[in-house]
């Protein structure tokens, strides 16, 4: 093999293993779409009232008292390697396919909490939102999130 | 001389190693790899899965390809852009302050700091050291 400078081999060789990869994914047990599906859309509603916050105190309490269903807006595998004990798991960016599955257990409870990975990630609120339009009035955010419950050392589990 | 030589056969075995240990957890769980990666919010949301596919494989040729010395020029230049890559993308996400996982061994349990990136400067420090040392007619 003769190559003109080694930039051009690594492209090939990178190319060479990339096709290995994308013929594995295939077969692999663990396979991913090639093309990852974006998130829906944000949905935008002035009709939708601002959801009430809460902190960890409050999320404690709450979920002590056990009146109020966790549910988990982050991607099924965040949630399967640990999540909030009790929570349900409900992927804002695979809500579509996860919402029928989980929508009779949603109201089993009287009101919804809903978390994800922490302060700056906004999934808990569009799930809010879509579940709001889907009829569930009763909804707090706990914005702290998996971050927040982790560092307060309060119960998790895992699924796997 | 002798013992530089010593010294940079093990810089050459160990940086093949890391790519190594580095692939594996991401060739078994692409999906967690594919979800550490769309946590950086650097890339379009489309080429997320593909790179998740891809990189691990790229990964792990380098990584054998540096313990056998085969091609040394090339991956040692391959493993030098990619270290390049990820520090800057740790260091792109711990300015914006997202607080990611780093996906850097898998697993992703690690939350990114100056650990990340100080370990991955060193880790292109040795990448570099290899392909300065490598002279260009080596192939094997």
């Amino acid at each position: 093999m003769i190559y003109k400078n080694y930039i051009g081999e690594m492209i090939f060789w990178g190319i060479v293993a990339s096709i290995f990869g994308l013929v594995i994914n295939l077969f692999h047990p663990n396979k991913i779409d090639y093309i990852r599906k974006p998130p829906p859309p944000k949905i935008e509603d002035s009709s939708i009232p601002d959801f009430m916050e809460i902190d960890v105190d409050t999320a404690k309490t709450m979920w002590e008292m056990g009146e109020y269903l966790f549910v988990d807006s982050r991607t099924e595998v965040q949630y399967k390697k640990g999540h909030i004990k009790g929570a349900i798991n409900l992927s804002w960016e695979e809500f579509e396919k996860h919402y029928p599955k989980v929508k009779d257990k949603l109201k089993t409870k009287p009101a919804l909490v809903i978390y994800c990975a922490g302060e700056e990630c906004d999934l808990s609120h569009s799930l809010a939102k879509k579940l709001y339009k889907e009829g569930f009035h009763e909804i707090y955010v706990f914005f702290g999130g998996w971050e927040a419950w982790v560092s307060e050392n309060l119960p998790v589990e895992v699924s796997q | 001389m002798k013992f530089k030589n010593i010294l940079l056969n093990l810089i050459r075995i160990g940086l093949g190693i890391i790519f190594i240990y580095a692939a594996v957890p991401k060739i078994l769980r692409p999906d967690e790899f594919a979800d550490a990666i769309n946590n950086y919010r650097i890339l379009p949301v489309f080429l997320v899965n593909l790179m998740a596919i891809c990189l691990p494989y790229v990964e792990l040729l380098i990584g054998v390809f540096l313990i056998f010395g085969f091609r040394l020029k090339a991956v040692s230049f391959g493993s030098l852009v990619l270290m390049m890559i990820f520090i800057i993308a740790i260091l792109s996400a711990w300015i914006r302050g997202i607080n990611v996982n780093c996906g850097c061994f898998g697993k992703g349990e690690e939350i990114i700091s100056y650990k990340e990136i100080i370990r991955d400067i060193i880790f292109l420090l040795m990448a570099l050291i290899t392909f300065l040392k490598t002279p260009k007619w080596r192939t094997l």
